[in-house]
């Protein structure tokens, strides 16, 4: 009677060819901006690949960025549009550095230090999430809104607070003192900064999707975010659309926690670098599904580490990158919209 | 002298071919204000949006002034000289009276400059002459819904409109406001203005008409002059078919409670206000017991259905389930065990459109199925269509339930919610898409949920549906209860139809008299 829908496919495939687009363009750039447009695509695609160092320090990268896309898919799923992900990133380093700072003074437990550093900072970033998710309940302000406003001054406050008050003392670093090497994230590969923090969003992808889809609140927020009134009409309480906004923050703050506790080892001002919009977008590419966040984050972090490394190697810009994450990005929203 | 003229006038709706108009002919002299009445679907509104050019009719033609006018171009119907006001108000909010009058023809001045003077003189001149209760200044958002109504009339007024076609204009309007309303009507038939005025509200025809023309399922039922006609008449006209189909066909009596049980209060209402300015109202329904609420749109039926629900709070009286209030009762508790909801918005708060037919169909059983029956779907696959099966649903549990035909969209909600026993079943217009099998087997699933104890309350507005399985009926009119009886079968349904169009001229068993 009615044929199933290939939905989920043919949007994965419109997806695989807007990259692809994406990737044509970036050539094109290259030959139009380079002197040396061969060896800049060299530079740009392959020198990620090149040795072991560059390709773990991709993945690196890529753990917190896919962190800050499930929370935002987690949220887009609930209907609330979580814009705050930059500064629940960044309270979430600020909270990881403190709590590093006290594990080391009561003398914690290594593993147990981590773990405490880790849950504070998704505090943080959910207590943050937590003031937009109550001021729509209570109000109707549109969490949109909010979660920028109440980010960016966030991201104000940790700045000043990182830079100033908590600042190391004689460093040249606007940082906070470096954490004790017990409390960081195991590297798995050094000299690469490969850590322990990429096999975690692994892990919290698989956690999220098995949520979202599975469960009964997955469900639930699912609904609420499709169709409001229909939620209501079947008794899903439009509380659970402000859990999901909560979860999301808290999956921001612990992105901020995988920066400190990895790589970096301390916080430093303006170590978020755009991580929480980006991970914005590799949730708009991946289709706030969660499946499809895994390869968009590794695609983003590729592009990215692609770009540095050619702006080394080659006379391309570093700002290479943002360039083609925006064109990637315009193609694939600009084909869903198509679609409808 | 003949203003206009339609004839033949026929409009099929959708793929089924439905009729709407069925060689419709009318005609209205200078002057001269025809009522166009008719139960819902009736065919009052299609042929409105005919004359306004909203709409092309499959066949027919139209005159005015002997002159042919072209068929489904609002432009063309406008320039003829016919000015349509809908049923909902289309005014630009923030601009004031004069220049919502002369928007899109503004008076110049200088060649190019938009002359607000000009503007409101030409208004307060209109006003003048037709006796509008209108300031040319005031900016229409400020405005009550008496003068939205004036002021639109006044717009198609001023658009050079000889004939006005009106569109349910008193649904808006309080009593006093109506009367006041109708007066004017009167003005603009003196200055020659031909009025075909559309209503359901049978007492301001025989106040405001000259002549009447009675339509029932698309046709021409009758065509009276109003010194001749009466509203026990017209209701008959407007029903008549109905009383005699029904009356040979002797639907079976509902195997609700029989006579004044004693069964336990499943619902009750208590002061609960409607509308603005509307009597407060009182219901109570037992365990066992099928209650119709019956009434037109606009007169606070949309509005129980909220309160019942829960979809809205009320902002007076109290709603009891069980004896408990609704408010504050946990809304997942009462929808899981304690009510079914049939919505009558049915894409809106009946479905999640964008999801698949397996969500739509478990989304009151949510707590059954865990992360683990995501791995294995089937499980749900197959309670899904088990579900669907139990009503005539056949399709694939996991398409979109946006790819279902109306009729299995509505059959989808009815197996989710009559899927097991609830002591109240809040069903709104639950009957609709549906074909005459599934009809009968809802009417069965109703039946035997209320002989296990459920109470039902039906909201609708159609007296066929009412009659064919309540065992009370509740009318409501201008947001009050206006007539309550006990279902005597069809023969009810004149004194049904005249209390929901607001007559007086039938005595049935009157509240509140």
């Amino acid at each position: 009677m009615n044929a199933p829908a290939p939905r989920a496919g043919v949007m994965a495939w419109s997806r695989v060819l807007a990259l692809g687009a994406a990737i044509l363009i970036a050539i094109i750039y290259a030959f139009v901006a380079s002197s040396d447009p061969r060896e800049a695509m060299k530079a740009f695609f392959l020198s990620p690949f090149s040795s072991d160092y560059t390709f773990f320090s991709m993945l690196e990268y890529s753990g917190p960025l896919l962190i800050c896309a499930l929370g935002a898919c987690v949220a887009f799923r609930a209907g609330a549009f979580n814009l705050g992900g930059e500064g629940q990133v960044s309270v979430g380093t600020l909270a990881a550095a403190l709590a590093a700072g006290i594990s080391s003074r009561l003398g914690l437990d290594p593993g147990l230090g981590i773990a405490f550093s880790i849950l504070t900072a998704a505090a943080a970033g959910a207590f943050l999430a937590y003031l937009s998710a109550i001021a729509e309940l209570k109000t109707g302000a549109q969490v949109m809104l909010t979660s920028f406003l109440v980010s960016q001054t966030a991201l104000i406050v940790v700045d000043w607070a990182v830079g100033g008050p908590l600042r190391e003392e004689g460093s040249n670093l606007l940082g906070m003192a470096p954490i004790d090497s017990v409390y960081r994230l195991p590297l798995l590969a050094p000299p690469s900064p490969l850590s322990l923090g990429f096999p975690l969003a692994l892990a919290l992808a698989a956690l999220t999707i098995l949520f979202t889809k599975g469960s009964r609140q997955g469900m639930e927020i699912r609904l609420l975010g499709k169709n409001p009134s229909f939620a209501w009409a079947v008794g899903i309480s439009p509380k659970l659309g402000a859990a999901a906004m909560v979860l999301s923050g808290a999956m921001g703050g612990m992105a901020g926690s995988l920066l400190v506790l990895g790589q970096a080892g301390r916080a430093v001002k303006g170590m978020t670098g755009g991580v929480g919009w980006n991970g914005l977008a590799v949730a708009l590419i991946s289709g706030t599904d969660g499946l499809g966040a895994v390869p968009a984050a590794l695609f983003f972090a590729w592009l990215d580490s692609g770009s540095k490394q050619a702006s080394i190697l080659s006379d391309l810009s570093p700002d290479a990158s943002s360039v083609l994450v925006a064109i990637a990005l315009f193609l694939i929203t600009a084909r869903r919209r198509g679609r409808r | 002298m003949e203003l206009l003229s339609a004839r033949g006038i026929t409009k099929y709706f959708g793929e089924t071919r439905v009729l709407a108009n069925d060689g419709i002919s009318l005609s209205l002299m200078e002057g001269e204000t025809r009522a166009v009445v008719g139960e819902n679907g009736a065919g009052k509104s299609t042929l409105a949006r005919i004359l306004a050019g909203l709409l092309a009719p499959d066949s027919g033609t139209l005159t005015i002034h002997g002159r042919s006018v072209r068929l489904g171009s609002v432009k063309a119907a406008e320039t003829a000289g016919i000015g349509f006001v809908p049923q909902v108000s289309l005014l630009a909010e923030g601009l004031t009276v004069a220049e919502n009058l002369v928007l899109a023809r503004e008076p110049r001045a200088a060649g190019f400059l938009v002359s607000k003077k000009k503007a409101y003189v030409e208004t307060a001149l209109l006003i003048e002459r037709f006796g509008f209760r209108l300031d040319p200044e005031a900016i229409v958002s400020s405005l009550g819904a008496s003068e939205r109504r004036q002021a639109e009339i006044a717009r198609a007024l001023a658009r050079g409109g000889e004939v006005l076609v009106l569109d349910e204009p008193t649904s808006i309007l309080s009593e006093a406001e109506s009367a006041g309303f109708l007066a004017l009507l009167r003005t603009l038939s003196q200055w020659g203005t031909g009025i075909i005025l559309i209503t359901h509200r049978l007492s301001e025809v025989l106040d405001a008409a000259d002549s009447i023309t009675v339509l029932r399922e698309g046709r021409v039922e009758a065509e009276l002059a109003a010194k001749d006609a009466d509203e026990a008449m017209m209701s008959r006209l407007m029903a008549r078919s109905r009383s005699a189909s029904a009356a040979e066909a002797d639907r079976p009596r509902p195997a609700g409670m029989a006579e004044d049980s004693e069964g336990e209060c499943v619902l009750e209402l208590r002061g609960v206000q409607l509308q603005a300015g509307s009597k407060r109202l009182d219901i109570t329904l037992k365990s066992g017991e099928v209650l119709a609420a019956v009434a037109l749109a606009g007169n606070g039926l949309g509005r129980l259905e909220d309160l019942v629900s829960g979809m809205k709070e009320s902002q007076s009286g109290k709603v009891l389930i069980q004896g408990k209030n609704l408010r504050g009762m946990p809304r997942e508790l009462l929808r899981s065990t304690l009510m079914a909801y049939v919505p009558s918005d049915r894409e809106g708060r009946g479905l999640c459109l964008s999801s698949s037919l397996r969500e739509n169909v478990l989304a009151l059983r949510r707590g059954d199925f865990g992360a683990r029956d995501w791995i294995g779907r089937s499980r749900r696959d197959k309670a899904a269509r088990e579900a669907g099966e139990s009503f005539g649903l056949k399709a694939d549990p996991r398409s979109a339930a946006a790819s279902l035909s109306g009729g299995n969209r509505q059959r989808l909600i009815l197996a989710r919610e009559l899927d097991r026993p609830r002591p109240l079943l809040i069903l709104a217009e639950p009957m609709q898409s549906l074909d005459l099998a599934s009809q009968a087997e809802l009417f069965r699933r109703i039946r035997e949920l209320c002989a296990r104890g459920s109470a039902a309350l039906l909201i609708v507005s159609s007296i066929e549906e009412a009659l064919g399985i309540a065992d009370r009926v509740i009318v409501l009119y201008r947001g009050e209860a206006v007539f309550e009886a006990r279902n005597e079968g069809p023969s009810m349904a004149p004194a049904i139809l005249a209390a929901m169009t607001g007559s007086a001229a039938i005595e049935g068993e009157r509240l509140g008299a």
